[in-house]
């Protein structure tokens, strides 16, 4: 009983100086608004932040030029299964891998399998240097202002994705590739496409 | 054992401090005795605990318990001794756990020293206190728990061919795999797709939910075992032989093996959770009602030790970048050493703001914001460089931490900001005072303030606004860098050096502009010497003359300060001069304890403005006995020895090279680089070599050498001019920070006033 | 005023090495110091927020090549800037050279900065004026102890 009255006597005294202005003035609403905008803008930033590269659903879309002047252009691509690559001439991994791309490559090149190579923060010299030195015959091209490795959120290289003819990612590879991993995905792809 | 017993009493500090929150603020509601001083109990019973779950920590590091993964991934049996126990804050989940003991010994001693003057605001703080501590127990419980181990259990294999199927089937396989709640991602893909490491119920649920559609090629097999992390063992498990542990482990990030990050990141963490005791002052005064300012009494001095902790780790962390990171300066204005910078800010503007409300009555909801501030920007600061929001070299890994962490920094901003307006509003934070004139002292702490929280704004969205905002709406990857920081920060440093030269001298309430003018008038010649001497040295860039000429005058005016108050007394009471300065500054610790950190922060600026502007750099490749010349100084490459290993197992690669000047021979230095095999990612470091006077180091960072031969190497030589002053002023700030801060004797106002110079208490006696 | 003043020295710096560098470039080698100097101003993405210049990995390695490459052929500074930005986007300059992103990332500051002045002034006009009600009139100056010490400092002399 007497707890109860106490806190009744609690609310009595905090009402006691409520009796000048009753909510908050323009500026403290501002603050508030500014604090909450602030926050949410992090906020965002931070989901953005825990992205993770695309593994299923549609592929984001770009463009790439090849060293040989030809431009792709995902959107159009349609029907086809693009093998996408990210890859670089300093990354030790991707040496590894590139002998087993080309070789994927000329086992699909006759099909309606695309592969293209993207070299990211990598120097044009040492690109193709890098493409000479592994004879790969499929198209590459620098990833200009790191447009592409962005929308695909990748975290290093070499990281390889699998589009479908739907243009959805099909398959994603966070570690190098071989003959057979790929092979896998690609026949399955073109079986049911 | 050693894991159990750790993760226990982490679980019974968390009960704890949960029980002590709702208990205080119950207590507090119904004015109940009884339940406050339980809630007390239960607050100062988290420190033991905590430390109990450090010490179990150390001693699992010490003995090198590798089935505790922290202990396996910070250590390895080539650690020794003194990183081992530096490996407690060396990672993620271990500086948790060691943040969460630190700010429980603070709040533990807060509550012991403050208990019986502030009883009113002591329910509330001990709630706000334990609230943000419940906070970080539970990241450390359940996000990031130090205490899981490495478990081998009994498994079986799940797989099946997947070459050849269509995508319907593919399809029905995900859908009918997702029914048993098997996400698609646990599945390896690719020829042969599969589920490894499920009891045998489980595995032959999936045999038959997968027969069940008509995959018929299912096969399941054993593996030898099955590795999982846990703090309990999981069902059949067992720990995995001590030897293959031991042999795995990873041992501490090499960056981490040094001096100054062995006592760095700890001076940054006590600075850090020190400021989480002035605001759980400030928001028990305004949960309470007792607006008064009882609060800031209560806190200045912990406000103080804070800042004294938070200083120093800056300071420390500018050495260690200086020794180990090896790009020649201490300061990179990377996101994370400003996120660290940040709180300093807001915490300085704070300190001389509060000095305000103690003297006049004034600026009562500014310091709140101020206080407030504070703390967000700590919180901001773990939340931004433990989640992955921004890249930097030295963040912390991504985890999943960062949502936890950014909705405490949102909620804990949103909450605190709302209460002040609210009592705001309601007129309960009125002034005392009012601003009489425009030369006065708060006037001029008000505009330091001012400048403190520009400098923020500009830092805070040079490293993280920016970047933020053109990435979200300008959908572009942006960094700002050291350029950026020396366009916008040098116009409001140079304006706080002149505000730290001329309040000192200004006088609460008003100051006569001539009154000003006088007591400028010695520090004034002093620098104007200073400028000429720098003029006749053949400096005469404006910018530099300035500078100096700012930063000097501060300094000097701090000086002088402290050269009147010993002079009055000896004239005052006849004292010597040491005993003069001595009885000064225990008198008046504060005043003098302050004009000695702004004579440590003249010395900073000196020496930051040398190594800045002045700084000297060359890149050359040399065979044995080729010398290259730079700033007066001649360096010879004498020799190479490869291979050198240290007792921790690292590899050094380290060349010789000697410093002389005028022909004469000064040091053989010898810089080099560091290889640790076996440890993960960023593997080797290059320690710079130094040679340094008090003009300037001469530093040396060894490049590159021809392989196998090292007849030739390269090296990238600095000139640092007058660096070492900032390590020195750093100690100055320290010290003068320990005058202000050390406790003093209680002896009321008015006879201490009185005491001061001696003066009256003389003229009475002979009256 | 420091800054405009920086900001003139840096354009006339610019304009000089931009008739000086390309005549000099052709007939010099190129040093360690000539690579680093632009080095300086970069940032490689794989290494965040570490200078070019001082970055140790192999990404690192190859841009420097590069630049020395570029030197060589006789690039200048600006261009190569501008032609490393095009291939690898705003982030590898310490503040951005698009126009717009410039802008937004010095001139923000500077807004929020003034806004937070305007505040402040206008918090001030307001705590100055005299309230009708005023409490008694505090003495001109409040400050006991600076008077007591200026005090004393005089009495002896």
């Amino acid at each position: 009983m007497s707890d109860v009255i106490d806190e009744l006597e609690f609310l009595q005294s905090e009402e006691g100086h409520d009796e000048k202005r009753a909510g908050l003035s323009p500026g403290s609403i501002v603050l508030l608004i500014g604090i909450v905008a602030v926050a949410a803008v992090f906020g965002v930033m931070l989901a953005r932040q825990n992205q993770t590269q695309p593994e299923s659903g549609a592929a984001p879309n770009f463009s790439l030029t090849t060293f040989d002047g030809t431009t792709y252009n995902l959107a159009d691509l349609r029907g086809k299964v693009i093998v996408l690559n990210f890859w670089a001439s300093w990354c030790g991994p991707c040496r590894v891998e590139a002998p087993d791309l080309q070789t994927t490559w000329e086992k699909y090149r006759d099909r309606d399998v695309l592969f293209l190579g993207v070299a990211y923060t990598d120097t044009e010299t040492g690109a193709k240097a890098f493409i000479a030195e592994y004879s790969q015959t499929y198209p590459n091209g620098m990833d200009l202002g790191t447009r592409i490795s962005e929308a695909y959120n990748i975290q290093g290289v070499p990281e390889t994705f699998v589009i479908d003819q739907q243009g959805n990612v099909a398959q994603f590879f966070y570690a190098r590739v071989t003959v057979d991993s790929l092979s896998a995905v690609i026949d399955r792809l073109l079986a049911s496409g | 054992m050693l894991a159990e017993f750790g993760s226990v009493s982490l679980l019974l500090a968390l009960v704890a401090a949960v029980y002590a929150i709702i208990a205080a603020v119950i207590g507090a509601r119904r004015q109940s005795e009884r339940l406050i001083l339980s809630a007390r109990n239960a607050a100062l019973l988290t420190c033991p605990l905590l430390i109990a779950a450090s010490l179990t920590l150390l001693i699992a590091l010490v003995s090198g318990e590798y089935q505790l993964s922290y202990v396996w991934s910070t250590s390895d049996p080539n650690t020794p001794l003194f990183f081992r126990i530096t490996a407690l804050w060396g990672s993620q989940k271990g500086s948790i756990l060691f943040w969460s003991t630190l700010m429980s010994v603070f709040a533990a001693a807060a509550l012991l020293i403050n208990w019986r003057s502030q009883r009113r605001l002591m329910p509330y703080v001990t709630a706000y206190m334990m609230a943000t501590l419940a906070f970080f127990l539970v990241l450390n419980i359940f996000y990031e728990n130090p205490f899981e181990r490495w478990w081998l259990y009994e498994g079986s294999d799940v797989s099946w061919q997947a070459t050849g199927l269509t995508d319907s089937q593919q399809s029905d396989i995900t859908r009918a795999l997702g029914g048993i709640g098997i996400e698609s991602s646990e599945q390896i893909s690719a020829q042969v797709a599969g589920i490894t490491c499920v009891d045998s119920n489980r595995a032959s649920e999936i045999k038959q939910v997968l027969q069940g559609i008509g995959i018929i090629s299912v096969v399941e097999t054993s593996p030898s075992g099955c590795v999982g992390q846990s703090i309990f063992p999981p069902e059949g498990g067992f720990s995995p032989t001590a030897t293959r542990l031991a042999e795995t482990a990873q041992g501490l990030n090499p960056l981490l093996r040094h001096f100054g990050m062995i006592i760095h990141p700890p001076m940054l963490y006590l600075g850090f959770v020190g400021f989480v005791i002035p605001f759980a002052f400030a928001m028990a005064a305004l949960a309470s009602g007792d607006l008064s300012t009882n609060w800031i009494k209560a806190t200045r001095r912990w406000t103080l030790v804070a800042w004294l902790f938070l200083s120093l780790g800056l300071i420390l962390g500018g050495r260690w970048a200086y020794d180990v990171l090896g790009w020649g300066g201490y300061w990179g204005w990377d996101p994370v050493e400003n996120a660290a910078f940040l709180p300093w800010l807001v915490g300085t503007a704070f300190l001389h703001s509060v000095m305000i409300q103690e003297k006049r009555g004034m600026l009562k909801v500014w310091n709140m914001f101020l206080v407030i501030g504070t703390f967000s920007a700590v919180i901001f600061g773990t939340f931004a460089t433990r989640s992955g929001l921004i890249d930097s070299v030295h963040s912390f890994a991504r985890s999943e931490i960062g949502f936890p962490m950014f909705f405490f920094w949102s909620g804990i901003t949103l909450v605190s900001v709302g209460l002040i307006l609210w009592r705001w509003n309601r007129g309960e934070l009125k002034d005392d005072h009012r601003f009489m004139n425009l030369l006065s002292r708060e006037t001029l702490f008000v505009l330091n303030n001012v400048v403190f929280l520009l400098l923020f704004v500009v830092i805070f969205w040079g490293s993280f606004g920016a970047p933020v905002v053109s990435e979200l709406f300008l959908d572009t990857n942006i960094t700002l860098g050291t350029d950026y920081f020396y366009q916008v920060t040098p116009a409001l440093f140079i304006a706080l050096y002149v505000l730290m030269g001329i309040a000192p001298l200004s006088a609460w309430g008003a100051t006569s502009l001539s009154r000003l003018g006088r007591s400028m008038l010695i520090p004034g010649a002093l620098t104007a010497g200073v400028l000429v001497l720098i003029l006749l040295s053949g400096m005469t860039d404006p910018g530099v003359l300035v500078g100096y000429g700012v930063v000097t005058l501060a300094g000097f005016v701090a000086a002088n300060e402290i050269y009147r108050g010993v002079s009055a007394r000896m004239r005052g009471l006849g004292e010597n001069p040491l005993q003069a300065f001595l009885s000064l500054f225990a008198r008046n610790r504060r005043r003098y304890g302050g004009y000695t950190i702004h004579i440590g922060v003249t010395i900073i600026g000196i020496g930051v403005i040398g190594s800045t502007l002045f700084q000297q750099e060359t890149q050359r490749t040399l065979s044995v006995g080729e010398s290259l010349d730079i700033g007066g100084y001649q360096m010879t490459y004498l020799g190479f020895q490869p291979g050198q290993v240290a007792d921790d197992g690292r590899i050094m690669d380290i060349a010789t090279v000697a410093v002389s000047r005028n022909n004469q021979t000064l040091a053989e230095i010898r810089p080099r680089r560091d290889f640790y095999p076996g440890s993960e990612g960023m593997n080797s470091s290059t320690i710079a070599g130094a040679y340094s006077t008090v003009e300037n180091d001469f530093y040396v960072l060894l490049v590159d050498w021809e392989p196998i031969t090292a007849r030739s190497a390269t090296f990238k030589v600095y000139i640092n001019p007058l660096i070492n002053l900032v390590w020195w002023g750093g100690l100055i700030l320290i010290i003068g920070t320990l005058v202000a801060a050390w406790p003093a004797e209680t002896v009321p106002a008015a006879l201490r006033e009185r005491r001061f110079t001696g003066k009256q208490v003389k003229a009475r006696a002979r009256a | 005023m420091k800054n405009t003043w920086i900001v003139v020295r840096g354009l006339l710096l610019a304009c000089f090495l931009l008739v000086v560098l390309p005549a000099a470039a052709q007939n010099l080698t190129i040093t360690d110091d000539d690579v680093n100097a632009i080095a300086k101003q970069m940032y490689c993405p794989v290494c965040e927020n570490i200078p070019l210049d001082v970055c140790g990995t192999a990404a690192c390695d190859q841009w420097r090549g590069e630049i020395r490459t570029q030197l060589e052929q006789g690039y200048t500074e600006e261009e190569i800037i501008t032609d490393f930005i095009n291939r690898f986007g705003e982030r590898v300059v310490g503040t951005p050279q698009d126009p717009l992103l410039r802008a937004v990332s010095l001139v923000t500051p500077w807004i929020v900065g003034l806004v937070m002045l305007i505040v402040v002034v206008l918090n001030f006009t307001r705590w100055r004026k005299p309230r009708p009600v005023t409490t008694a009139p505090a003495s001109i100056t409040d400050d006991v102890y600076r008077d007591r010490l200026e005090a004393d400092l005089k009495t002896r002399r």
